[in-house]
């Protein structure tokens, strides 16, 4: 009798908190995430107006993107600008304040307009970027995933 | 090339730290690790990259942290190799159902209570380069570690582990340790297969294949050891040379395999033979370099890694679900089978507040879940928290439901061996 107690006992104890658990993988099975866009990617001018200090902060650079869900900050150029941002759908939107060191001619807003490039794995991503500063104070970057495709060659 | 001046002053200042902390906590009654821990997050963004941010770029610029991370991983190597290595699977024997019970319930209660949460936060902190599956999974064995060593060593220093509470506790944990490492390795298995480009096939069938070879050949050709330990009347530095080979061709092996360094560290500490001239020498040889240079690194490293800012808003209303669900799934999951078993309330509960002490063995899985990409940058901040709060609440709380039923035991006398350790 003792002996059916403790595998009853068992049973409850572990053998449906398994059960449950396989439940909980087949429920998630089918359920999504925000789009991945962590990683480091490597910037080209496409594009813009306006003075140079975008372009010494971006062109040429390197853009270091940390995803949680679809939060995401953002880390701009050598001097590594810290933005944070969100991300909609495959669109990712970021604000922060420049470094008062950046200097650039003061009136019009300054756009750059630019593709950042990152490898991962099997599978190339491409974002379009698009920054804006106003008066060098704070700056917006704009990013939407343009492409992700298989390497070539792999 | 490393800045050696830089490196060597990075480790001056986490040496100072660590054993500040170390002592601070020490005299509130907590064990050193959990200051050394602490101390770790202090040097990292939540705390020394917010208050001197200057200061922090100029003692830790990102391009160094790779030399302190590879002087943390060799540590890390060797800690779980000593792990591995206290390990006893013969303490469960003579405990009986109370402690099958207890410890296959401490690990699903929570695995299952974590897998839950997977399907709250998945959409919330995860992104889609990782699976619902690699996810959950992780997140359930995440919740589920105990830190056996912690927890060995504090029963062994209050005197407790010939008791029947001890042994329950300590037999729990030993089998918690084995399964969540070994659940972790085919999460490692599902969430990698497509980053490193091998089928979970070759990498599940490899990691068996190295898992037999282990348990069988290796083990069988270190117990020759045995037989050089009795000629030469202990341990010579020829066989410490040939225990350190093997750890790092065990560790090189799994990592290849693309599981990860610290299980095969891990197993290279189970398999090597027992014997007392052996194991204990082992174990003083490693253990002080281990706690005073080693761990403390690993402890920076994860503190450099742990950004508490990322956690904001409705993120803290998250982190207190994490808390919730790892101290509900551990402390009652193995408190309600040890009752089951025939224990009373109130060491059942006993034996539920010890089986959540997580420590540095959470660490260990989460740095490795962040290594690998299974856990984002919010949700392992979130996750450290859980660990040092979990570790933190251990002695206060066991320290509570104890004193009841041992008056000849204060809290003063408690506290005194708990900081000793």
């Amino acid at each position: 009798m003792a002996q059916v107690k403790h595998l009853v006992q068992y049973l409850m104890l572990v053998g449906l908190p398994f059960l449950g658990l396989l439940g909980v993988l087949r429920i998630g099975r089918d359920m999504t995430a925000p789009m991945a866009v962590h990683g480091t990617y490597l910037v080209t001018t496409t594009g813009g107006t306006g003075g140079s200090c975008l372009r010494e902060l971006l062109a040429d650079s390197s853009l270091a993107v940390t995803q949680s869900g679809e939060r995401i900050q953002v880390r701009v150029g050598r001097r590594a600008v810290r933005l944070d941002g969100q991300l909609n759908g495959n669109r990712l939107r970021a604000e922060g304040e420049l470094p008062t060191t950046t200097t650039c001619p003061s009136g019009e807003p300054i756009r750059f307009e630019g593709l950042a490039t990152r490898v991962a794995g099997q599978v190339r991503l491409d974002l379009q970027l698009r920054a804006e500063c106003a008066a060098c104070g704070s700056l917006t970057l704009e990013a939407f995933r343009a492409r992700r495709e298989p390497v070539a060659g792999s | 090339m490393p800045n050696t001046v830089l490196l060597l002053s990075q480790i001056a200042v986490i040496l100072l730290a660590g054993q500040f902390m170390g002592r601070l906590l020490g005299r509130i009654g907590q064990p050193r690790v959990m200051g050394e821990m602490l101390a770790g997050i202090m040097l990292g963004p939540s705390l020394l990259g917010w208050v001197a941010p200057s200061a922090s770029a100029a003692l830790f610029p990102a391009s160094s942290l790779g030399f302190v991370n590879v002087l943390s991983q060799i540590g890390l190597v060797f800690f779980m190799f000593l792990v591995g290595l206290e390990l006893d699977l013969r303490l469960l024997r003579g405990q009986g159902r109370v402690a099958v019970m207890t410890s296959h319930a401490s690990i699903i209660a929570p695995f299952f209570m974590g897998s839950l949460l997977a399907l709250l936060l998945y959409p919330r902190l995860s992104d889609d380069s990782v699976s619902f599956t690699a996810f959950a999974l992780f997140m359930g064995a995440a919740m589920s570690v105990t830190a056996f060593p912690v927890l060995a060593r504090m029963l062994t220093e209050w005197g407790i582990t010939k008791t029947r509470l001890g042994a329950v506790a300590i037999a729990s944990a030993a089998v918690d340790d084995v399964t969540a490492w070994c659940i972790l390795a085919v999460v490692i298995v599902i969430a990698r297969s497509s980053e490193v480009h091998s089928s979970i096939a070759f990498m599940l069938g490899g990691t068996a294949l190295y898992a037999v070879v282990m348990l069988t050949l290796v083990r069988w050709a270190l117990r020759r050891l045995e037989g050089a330990l009795r000629r030469h009347g202990g341990l010579s530095q020829d066989m410490v040379a040939i225990v350190v080979f093997v750890v790092v061709l065990s560790a090189w092996t799994t990592e290849r395999l693309g599981v990860h360094a610290v299980f095969g560290a891990f197993m290279a500490g189970v398999v090597m033979p027992r014997d007392e001239r052996l194991a204990r020498p082992l174990l003083e040889r490693f253990h002080d370099l281990m706690v005073i240079l080693f761990l403390p690194l690993f402890f920076a490293f994860t503190g450099l890694r742990t950004s508490i800012g990322l956690i904001s808003g409705d993120l803290w209303a998250v982190f207190v679900l994490i808390m919730l669900v790892a101290v509900a799934g551990k402390m009652l999951g193995s408190a309600v089978a040890a009752r089951s078993g025939g224990l009373s309330w109130r060491e059942a509960l006993a034996i539920g507040s010890l089986m959540n002490t997580r420590g540095l063995m959470e660490l260990v899985v989460l740095n490795v879940g962040l290594d690998i990409g299974v856990i984002s940058p919010a949700l392992f901040a979130m996750m450290v928290l859980m660990a040092l709060v979990t570790t933190f609440m251990t002695q206060p709380v066991f320290s509570r439901i104890y004193r009841g039923g041992h008056p000849q035991r204060s809290a003063a006398g408690v506290r005194a061996t708990v900081a000793a350790s």
